[in-house]
């Protein structure tokens, strides 16, 4: 009797963890297992059986031009965004952080364009870049005087790039600022004071008490900055589509290339597989570093 | 005396201080608000100006034509209404799954359910581009492509995992004798967690209201994935196949692009201190 009573209610618990379980084996964790499968054979949708090819696919992927600059391009968007995205917003924190009257609305303002969708900011962008005369800042620049600044901001090959880099800070540098604001308002006040007794400067107050303490946050922003990095898809597709030529193509483009016009299964599910491991290679490198770091303040 | 007016003069300089910093932080903001400005004003002038005089404003052409044609053109009443659906559904379901299961994980704790959280877990990583290919095909085999049931379906399972986290690490400090009662009343498990653990979990709960209704609501990429027929585009996947159609006919798409944003933008005035507020708790905890 008490063990039906037992068993009727671990059922009951277990039926509590089923949806989720379910559709997270169905829907997320078997097609990515699927992948690394399918990565090792020559399937494509038009071929009615497919073979194990080892890793041939992989073999490949290294040697395609295209897909190499994808990578090259997915690194460089993600270092360099989240380099200066942090650059930016641990200042602004700092500034906002400060008794101003308006705190509050500057805080909304900065944090805004984050709320918006990636793919609309990057049309909103690519109307304000646009290289035609009409295109808004050439027209500024123009109207200024400055004639030897207007370019062709998306167009321009060595351009396109820092293009698409500075839509993506101007878009989520205010998010980065919230996290390091929560941060900030986390380190003890007396710190500051003991410096302060000790005749530190302001700039040595912020390089051994903000900058240390601010190590959680950084964890947080370096990673998550970094991760959404390599997943960069929208804003591209609506500021360059890739281009010119493939001067800014990520590493999802060359996967929805691969794996939807031409239909090589196998081989885009090997690219994914490399983006997988990439992203894991320096998500562990950043977590290492930076759990050192926040050890320090411990 | 002489102590005195030392520190109304140090104090005098933090003010004026203040005033500079908040004076050069207005100019900076302007970074953010000029494109705003200039894409507005861009939709209220006629489509002839838009082209040729792109900076400039005149109250005597204002108009709203721009707005009533885009409004036409993206059939907004039926993309809200399937982004109202795709968002809302999505929500719902990853609140009440994702709750239900982490509080199974919490409370049962055996070895089996310890790994089942560790997959969960270690799964947060992995990029949705790991599952796309495989999943087209399951897509097409279960009848979901091209449904707003797929789309709901993938938005909550790539993201499940992260929920289950967030509402794992609240249920672990929710003492277990507070249910007892209800245990020892004869309650079964669902009702026990329904009127006594769910209630106390409203901190965890609105924050993931409010990080994935941003998410899903500004999603594009799922909708590309698995969306073929214009009867289920959502705002952002209508605008972009209005891009295609338009081409760079600015005029006739400066008004989609607001149009895109407003119910968002409607959505962080009210909510701004909820959204900061999620934000920062589902960040500090991931």
């Amino acid at each position: 009797m008490i063990n039906k009573q037992k068993l009727k209610e671990t059922l009951q618990y277990e039926m509590l963890l089923l949806p989720a379980l379910a559709g997270f084996v169905i829907f997320f964790l078997y097609p990515s297992l699927q992948s690394i499968y399918y990565s090792l054979t020559n399937y494509s949708v038009n071929k009615l059986t497919y073979s194990f090819i080892g890793f041939t696919n992989y073999v490949e992927v290294f040697k395609d031009e295209r897909i190499l600059a994808s990578i090259r391009n997915t690194v460089y968007f993600a270092v360099f965004s989240t380099l200066l995205q942090n650059a930016l917003a641990i200042p602004l924190a700092i500034a906002l952080n400060a008794k101003l009257k308006s705190k509050f609305l500057l805080r909304m303002v900065f944090f805004m364009p984050w709320c918006f969708s990636g793919l609309i900011i990057g049309f909103l962008w690519s109307f304000i870049l646009s290289s035609s005369d009409d295109g808004l800042l050439n027209h500024v620049l123009h109207q200024l005087g400055i004639h030897f600044l207007p370019h062709n901001w998306l167009g321009d090959p060595g351009l396109a790039m820092k293009s698409v880099i500075f839509v993506a800070v101007w878009q989520t540098t205010g998010w980065a600022m919230i996290i390091y604001l929560a941060n900030l308002q986390s380190i003890p006040a007396e710190l500051y004071e003991s410096v302060k007794i000790d005749g530190a400067g302001k700039l040595q107050a912020f390089w051994h008490i903000t900058f240390k303490f601010l190590a959680p946050a950084m964890t947080i922003n370096v990673l998550l900055s970094t991760i959404g990095g390599f997943k960069v898809y929208d804003q591209i597709l609506a500021l360059t589509n890739g281009g010119p030529g493939y001067a800014t193509e990520s590493i999802t483009f060359s996967i929805m290339n691969y794996g939807f016009s031409e239909n090589r299964y196998a081989y885009a599910s090997a690219l994914s597989v490399v983006m997988l491991v990439i992203i894991l290679l320096i998500s562990l490198v950043q977590l290492r570093f930076f759990s050192k770091r926040e050890d320090n303040i411990a | 005396m002489k102590s005195i007016t030392v520190s109304t003069g140090a104090s005098r300089k933090g003010i004026v201080g203040n005033v500079v910093l908040e004076v050069s932080l207005w100019i900076l903001a302007l970074v953010i608000l000029i494109p705003f400005y200039y894409l507005v004003v861009n939709t209220l002038k006629p489509a002839k100006d838009v082209v040729a005089r792109p900076m400039s404003f005149d109250w005597s052409t204002l108009s709203i034509d721009s707005y009533i044609k885009a409004f036409q053109d993206m059939h907004y009443g039926h993309v809200f209404l399937n982004n109202l659906i795709t968002t809302g559904g999505a929500v719902i379901l990853i609140v009440l799954i994702g709750s239900s299961a982490a509080y199974t994980l919490v409370r049962r704790n055996t070895k089996l359910h310890k790994f089942v959280y560790y997959l969960f877990i270690s799964s947060i990583i992995v990029p949705f581009q790991m599952a796309i290919v495989p999943l087209f095909k399951i897509f097409v085999k279960m009848n979901l492509m091209n449904t707003l049931l797929g789309v709901i379906l993938v938005f909550v399972f790539t993201n499940i995992a992260f929920v289950v986290f967030l509402y794992y690490s609240f249920i672990r400090t929710i003492p277990y004798a507070l249910e007892e009662a209800a245990k020892m009343d004869g309650a079964s498990v669902l009702r026990t967690f329904v009127s006594i653990c769910f209630p106390l979990l409203w901190p965890v709960t609105g924050t993931v209201i409010i990080i994935q209704s941003v998410a899903f609501w500004n999603d594009f990429f799922v909708q590309i994935l698995f969306i073929v027929s214009p009867k289920y585009f959502t705002i952002t996947r209508m605008i972009y196949a209005n891009v295609g159609i338009f081409s760079t006919d600015w005029s006739a798409l400066l008004p989609m692009f607001v149009l895109g944003m407003l119910p968002i933008l409607i959505f962080y005035v009210f909510m701004q201190k909820s959204i900061i507020g999620g934000i920062t708790a589902g960040s500090v905890k991931g």
